[in-house]
C-alpha cells in the first residue's frame, strides 16, 4: 500500500528516552486508580501490617514474600484473625500442653505489632495481682486457637511500650470482659487517654521521644537527664528525609497488588465451596 | 514510630533510587546527615525556582527523588494536607516557592504519574584546582542537568531531525511511516 | 535485661528472709547461675525455671527463677514476661524456704515438674498466668 508523502504534515514518532520538556507530554498519564480502588481498603497497612514488605530495603525478596503470603492466606482460612490495632483489647486462646485443661486464655491491651510476613508478632499487656505481665504471640503460630477483639480502638501512638513505666491502672483489664461490638461502617474510635508515668527510673527516656499518649514527661524526668539534654543527639530533622521514609515504607502499587491477590484467593476458595470465611475486610468500610 | 499513620500510602517514585543514601561532600559540617539534607534542600529549592539546574552528577542523582516526592505529595494530597504542608515548609524555605509549587508545578502534573523530572548528563568538565610547585592540579567533574518537566525552556536534547536527502533514506522513512499508519488503523478498527 | 550477675530480684514467697529483704528495700541480687553456658568461662543468663545463687541480707541462698523480665528481642511465643524478676528462695537442702508463692507464675514452669526439687516449688503456687 502506497501513500503519497506528506512529510510536512505528519511527523514521524521520534523516540524520547528521558526528555519530556513539553507540557503536553510532561509525564505519563495516570492509569485509572479510582476504578481499581473499588473493593480495596485504604487503611490496609494499619490493619494488615503482616502483609507489608520488610522495612529493610535490601531484605525485600519478592519470591520469599510471595511464598509467605500463600502460607499466611492458608492459615487465615483456618483461623479467624480479627482486625485489631495497637491499643485494642484482645483475648488470645492458645493450647498449652502444661495445663490440665490444655487451653490458656490471656486478655490484654495490644502494645506492639512487629515484623512482617509469617514472623509477625503482637504483644499483649495486662496487670495481674499488681504484677505487669506481657505476652508476645506469633500471629501465625499454629498453637493459637482463637483471637478475639474485645474492644476495637486505637490510641494516640502506634507503639505503647511506655505502659511498662505507666501507673498500673492504665494496663489493668478484666479477664472476664464482655466483647464490645463495633458498628460496621463507622470509623475506628481513637482513645485519646494520656497516661501518667511512674516516677523515674524509666526503661527509656520518654521525655525526649515524641509520644503523644504520655502526659507531661518533662516535669517528671530526673534533673540528671534534663541536664544531659543538650548533649543528646536530637535528630528530629530525620523526619524530613522523604526518601528514608520511602525506603522503609510501602507503596500504593504494592498494597493494591497484595489486596487483589487476597481477593482472588478468597474468590477461589468461595467458588470451591469449602468456606465462606472472608479474609480481606475492615470494620471502618461499608461492606 | 511514635505517631499514628493516618493518610494512605503514596505511589512509587518512577526514578532510580539506590538502597543506601549516598554521602555528599558537605565540607565537614557535623552532623553529616543533617548537612546532607541541607545540601539537598538547597538543590531542591533552586530547582523549583529555576526549573532547570546544572549540578554535579551525584548530587543531581541524589536530589532527584526528593524533588519527585515533593511534587508527588502536592499532586496526591494537595496543599491542605498537614504532612504535605509541613514538608513543603521545610523543603522550600522561601515562601513564594510554596505558592509556585502548588499553583504552577503541581497543576502541570494533575492526573499524571511519576517521573516528573528529567536528568541529563553533560560532558565532564575539567577545572584547575590549584598550582603546586609549578604543577597544575586539575580535577574532573561529572555534570548533570536536572529539570522539572514541562518547563518553558527549549529542550535539552534536540529531536531527531531528518537530515539526509538521499533517495534511500527518504524511501525507507516513507515506508516506516506507512507501516506505522497502517498499524494505527488496525489498532483503531480492532478497538471498535 | 536478663538475669545475670548483680541483677536485682524480687522474692515472691512468704519466707521471713524474703519479707525482710522486701521491707528493708535491700533487694537480693544474683551472683551465679547454675547452668552450662555455650561458651566456657562465660556465665549464661538465667531464664524461667533456672536455679541461681543470690546474695540476700548478707547470706548466700540458692533460688529458682519463677518470673523473668526478658528483652523484647528474646521473647518466645506465648511465654509470659513479668515486669520484675521473681524468685523463690531455697534452703540448704534444696527445699523452698516459704510455704506459699504470692504471685502468679507462668505455666511454662510446669514443664519442669519432672525435677524433684522444682516440683516442690510448683506445689506452692496458687495461681498460674
Amino acid at each position: 500500500m502506497f501513500r503519497p508523502a506528506a512529510r510536512e504534515v505528519v511527523k514521524l514518532p521520534t523516540r524520547f528516552f528521558s526528555c519530556k520538556s513539553e507540557p503536553t507530554r510532561a509525564a505519563p498519564a495516570k492509569k485509572s486508580t479510582r476504578k481499581e480502588l473499588a473493593g480495596l481498603i485504604p487503611a490496609f497497612p494499619e490493619i494488615y501490617p503482616d502483609f507489608l514488605q520488610s522495612p529493610v530495603w535490601n531484605r525485600r525478596n519478592a519470591l520469599k514474600e510471595e511464598l509467605e503470603r500463600q502460607d499466611m492466606l492458608e492459615r487465615r482460612m483456618n483461623i479467624d484473625i480479627p482486625e485489631f490495632y495497637v491499643g485494642s483489647i484482645v483475648a488470645v486462646t492458645s493450647s498449652d500442653r502444661n495445663l490440665g485443661s490444655k487451653e490458656h486464655r490471656f486478655v490484654g491491651i495490644c502494645i506492639r505489632r512487629e515484623k512482617e510476613g509469617l514472623l509477625h508478632q503482637f504483644t499483649l499487656r495486662n496487670t495481674i495481682e499488681n504484677i505487669g505481665v506481657e505476652v508476645m504471640y506469633d500471629l501465625y503460630n499454629p498453637t493459637i486457637k482463637k483471637i478475639e477483639t474485645l474492644k476495637l480502638e486505637k490510641r494516640l501512638d502506634s507503639d505503647l511500650t511506655y505502659l511498662v513505666d505507666a501507673l498500673p491502672e492504665y494496663s489493668t483489664f478484666d479477664f472476664h470482659m464482655e466483647p464490645q461490638a463495633h458498628p460496621a461502617g463507622t470509623p475506628i474510635p481513637v482513645n485519646e487517654v494520656k497516661v501518667k508515668l511512674k516516677n523515674p527510673p524509666w526503661t527509656r527516656r520518654w521525655e525526649i521521644l515524641s509520644y503523644r499518649g504520655i502526659e507531661d514527661t518533662w516535669t517528671q524526668a530526673t534533673p540528671w537527664f534534663k541536664r544531659k539534654l543538650h548533649k543528646t543527639l536530637v535528630n528530629d530533622y530525620e523526619k524530613y528525609d522523604l526518601i528514608a521514609n520511602y525506603r522503609t515504607g510501602s507503596t500504593k502499587e504494592q498494597e493494591v497488588f497484595v489486596q487483589e491477590q487476597m481477593q482472588k484467593f478468597e474468590k477461589e476458595r468461595h467458588a470451591a465451596g469449602l468456606t465462606r470465611r472472608r479474609i480481606l475486610k475492615s470494620a471502618a468500610s461499608h461492606k | 514510630m511514635a505517631s499514628n499513620r493516618v493518610a494512605a500510602s503514596l505511589p512509587r517514585i518512577g526514578v532510580t533510587i539506590g538502597h543506601v543514601p549516598q554521602k555528599l561532600k558537605t565540607g565537614g559540617i557535623e552532623p553529616s546527615r543533617r548537612a546532607r539534607l541541607e545540601v539537598l534542600r538547597r538543590i531542591v529549592t533552586r530547582t523549583v525556582r529555576e526549573e532547570r539546574v546544572e549540578l554535579k552528577w551525584n548530587r543531581a542523582v541524589e536530589a532527584r527523588p526528593y524533588l519527585e516526592r515533593l511534587i508527588q505529595l502536592g499532586v496526591e494530597r494537595g496543599p491542605l494536607d498537614e504532612y504535605t504542608s509541613e514538608m513543603m515548609d521545610w523543603w522550600l524555605p522561601e515562601k513564594d516557592l510554596i505558592t509556585k509549587m502548588h499553583e504552577v508545578i503541581v497543576p502541570r502534573f494533575q492526573n499524571r504519574e511519576s517521573p516528573f523530572t528529567s536528568l541529563f548528563r553533560l560532558p565532564p568538565q575539567r577545572l584547575q584546582q590549584y598550582i603546586q610547585n609549578k604543577r597544575e592540579v586539575w580535577k574532573r567533574y561529572d555534570i548533570g542537568v536536572l529539570e522539572i518537566d514541562g518547563n518553558p525552556f527549549p529542550p535539552v536534547q534536540a529531536e531527531n531531525q531528518e537530515q539526509s536527502n538521499s533517495i534511500l533514506d527518504a524511501l525507507l522513512s516513507d515506508a516506516l511511516r506507512n507501516h506505522h499508519i497502517t498499524l494505527q488503523e488496525k489498532l483503531e478498527t480492532s478497538a471498535k | 535485661m536478663g538475669i545475670h550477675r548483680r541483677t536485682r530480684l524480687n522474692v515472691v514467697d512468704n519466707s521471713a528472709l524474703g519479707k525482710e529483704a522486701d521491707t528493708t528495700g535491700k533487694l537480693p541480687y544474683c551472683i551465679h547461675v547454675y547452668k552450662q553456658g555455650r561458651r566456657a568461662k562465660h556465665m549464661p543468663h538465667a531464664e524461667l525455671g533456672d536455679k541461681i545463687l543470690v546474695a540476700i541480707r548478707g547470706q548466700m541462698r540458692k533460688a529458682y527463677v519463677v518470673g523473668a523480665n526478658t528483652h523484647a528481642h528474646y521473647r518466645k511465643h506465648g511465654v509470659p514476661v513479668t515486669d520484675k524478676n521473681m524468685i523463690v528462695l531455697l534452703d540448704e537442702e534444696g527445699n523452698p524456704l516459704g510455704n506459699r508463692i504470692t504471685a502468679p507464675i507462668p505455666t511454662k514452669l510446669m514443664a519442669n515438674r519432672g525435677s524433684v526439687q522444682f516440683s516442690k516449688v510448683l506445689a506452692l503456687a496458687n495461681k498460674y498466668i
